[in-house]
């Protein structure tokens, strides 16, 4: 089996991005998690986005 | 009555979170109705249907966070609002650790699945970024494009990654629920499917039967459609059948794609682990290699009896006088089955086990184009309603996790004159709701008032007595309230079936 599925299945360790319960009930599965504080980027952030992805 | 509005300008949080918020509001004194709602076009169009509205209101773009609290009197709904920072302070404990996806991999260097519930329209962008780092994506966020799909699969795939989603409700890997999952025992059968409830119902019958599972890997909706040709099904197939522990795998979907699913049955018969195929509402051939089931019952079965271990699904169906003597308490008049379902494949499973039993069912997710039903219309013949669809849910919390929708229309089916039974899934475990019976009790309560006549109600627990909501505890809340809970999900709406035909001869009532 491919290794990176492997680890995975044998040792699951999560990062959470978005609603917040769902971080919770990881860790209330005594899995270890980390919760990323997300917020929706700003419409100018994805023009900067698109302007740089072109240049690059 | 008294309408205070505070607007939060630049703060950001999940529906779920607000949905709280609004619920500690709602809770304090003199305080008739609060929501707690992102600016959002569509979010401000329905503050302002519900009357709860100002002009400030109306200045709010979707990047702030909007309050607003009706309450009795001016002081009640100043002193609700003075206490703003105290119903949203959980927001900024220090469980929000991370500030974005390699701040967390610095913290957890060895984080390996990226769980993403954004909304829909900023999941693929989040999705890629995790690939990019080397994690898996668990995907609980609906409305990602099928190209996008396409593109982080086929990706995924080239790195050795999976992409479990968009629109993935459950997994359990390595013993570890992801998104809405059961405490289920580790065991020899493996599944993989892009049906979320499905596997939270194949999962815990399992467990209930007194085996276990090696491995649950959602895949999406769409995995087997023909557009995506079931890239992470049969990534996950090859997995499991190459995993010690997994002794027979069980494929759950709703129908595939006509090419994708001789694909499957081809690819299943390849494998050296035995595959049990489940595609709920499809034709799948018979042929040598693999078996078939009609329902999660059969499949369970199916699973339970190739491991070798204990062949029984737990309990069987209530008998045929309980339905007769359901049927006796019923007007004439009321002859249809009305679902009300928060698990989509259970939803999809009933209109199976009802079009069977020879009812003609529409739903808002139907088997078949011709019997589409809108939310919005009345429901008239029989009905099946899957609250938690996709354009249902569009920033707004799931069914699983929010019993309002469902409440509202609960009380309007129990209403209607033409209603004989509602048929109705819990489904608990982490990440849904504290106690769903409790709040399904209230709601058939609340009908059982309006209708002030008797309807039958039928139900069944998804769940083990392991999870926190403990289902034993969940099904006597459910049988205190009248209700009659059945073991499995396809025994309920068989049972709901029994009745309307003990009722009315079919035909008659279809």
């Amino acid at each position: 089996m491919n290794e990176r599925i492997v680890a995975l299945l044998a040792a699951p360790a999560v990062v959470a991005i978005g609603a917040s319960h769902f971080a919770d009930g990881v860790r209330d599965q005594g899995a270890p998690v980390v919760q990323v504080e997300w917020r929706p980027p700003r419409e100018t952030d994805d023009a900067v986005r698109r302007a740089l992805e072109k240049l690059l | 009555m008294s309408i205070r509005v505070a607007t939060l300008r630049g703060l950001y949080l999940d529906s779920v979170f607000l949905m709280r918020v609004a619920d500690r509001i709602t809770r304090a004194p003199g305080v008739r109705r609060a929501a707690a709602v992102m600016g959002t076009p569509a979010n401000r169009r329905s503050l302002e249907a519900a009357g709860l509205f100002d002009a400030s209101v109306a200045a709010a773009g979707p990047d702030d966070l909007v309050i607003v609290i009706d309450a009795e009197t001016e002081e009640a709904a100043e002193a609700a609002r003075t206490r703003l920072d105290e119903w949203i302070a959980p927001a900024t404990s220090p469980s929000l650790a991370a500030r974005s996806l390699d701040d967390a991999l610095r913290i957890l260097p060895n984080a390996n699945v990226a769980l993403i519930s954004v909304p829909g329209e900023h999941a693929a962008a989040e999705a890629r970024a995790a690939l990019d780092r080397g994690l898996h994506a668990f995907v609980f966020s609906s409305g990602v494009t099928v190209a996008d799909e396409v593109a982080l699969k086929r990706d995924a795939h080239e790195r050795g990654l999976l992409v479990m989603g968009p629109d993935c409700g459950t997994a359990i890997v390595g013993g570890l629920g992801l998104g809405f999952a059961n405490a289920v025992r580790r065991g020899p059968i493996g599944v993989v499917g892009g049906a979320g409830t499905g596997i939270q119902e194949l999962t815990t019958l399992i467990h209930r039967a007194g085996s276990g599972v090696s491995h649950a890997i959602g895949t999406g909706g769409r995995d087997l459609s023909d557009a995506v040709g079931g890239i992470t099904t049969f990534d996950a197939l090859d997995a499991l059948a190459v995993d010690p522990a997994t002794k027979v795998i069980v494929v759950v979907s709703k129908p595939p794609g006509d090419a994708t699913l001789a694909r499957l049955i081809d690819h299943a018969r390849g494998l050296r682990t035995p595959v049990v195929l489940c595609a709920l509402g499809a034709s799948v051939p018979q042929g040598t290699g693999y078996a078939r089931a009609a329902t999660l019952d059969e499949a369970v079965s199916h699973a339970l009896a190739l491991t070798g271990g204990p062949a029984e699904i737990p309990d069987p169906g209530a008998p045929l006088d309980r339905a007769r003597a359901e049927a006796s308490r019923l007007d004439p008049r009321r002859r249809y089955v009305r679902g009300l379902f928060a698990g989509g494949t259970l939803a999809y499973q009933a209109q199976v086990v009802l079009r069977d039993a020879g009812l003609v069912v529409r739903s808002n997710a139907p088997l078949d184009p011709s019997l589409r039903l809108d939310i919005s219309e009345r429901s008239g013949g029989h009905a099946v309603l899957d609250l938690g669809a996709e354009e249902l849910v569009r920033g707004r919390p799931h069914p699983m996790i929010d019993p309002r929708p469902r409440h509202e229309r609960i009380v309007a089916e129990v209403s209607d004159p033409g209603t004989a039974v509602l048929l109705l899934d819990v489904v608990i475990g982490h990440a849904a709701m504290a106690d769903p019976a409790l709040e399904l009790t209230r709601a058939i309560e609340d009908g059982r008032r309006a209708a002030g006549a008797h309807v039958a109600i039928v139900a069944s627990v998804t769940g083990t007595d392991d999870d926190p909501q403990d289902r034993s505890r969940q099904v006597e809340i459910l049988e205190q309230a009248g209700v009659v809970v059945l073991a499995t999900a396809a025994q309920a709406a068989s049972f709901a079936a029994r009745i309307c035909r003990a009722h009315a001869p079919v035909g008659a009532a279809a």
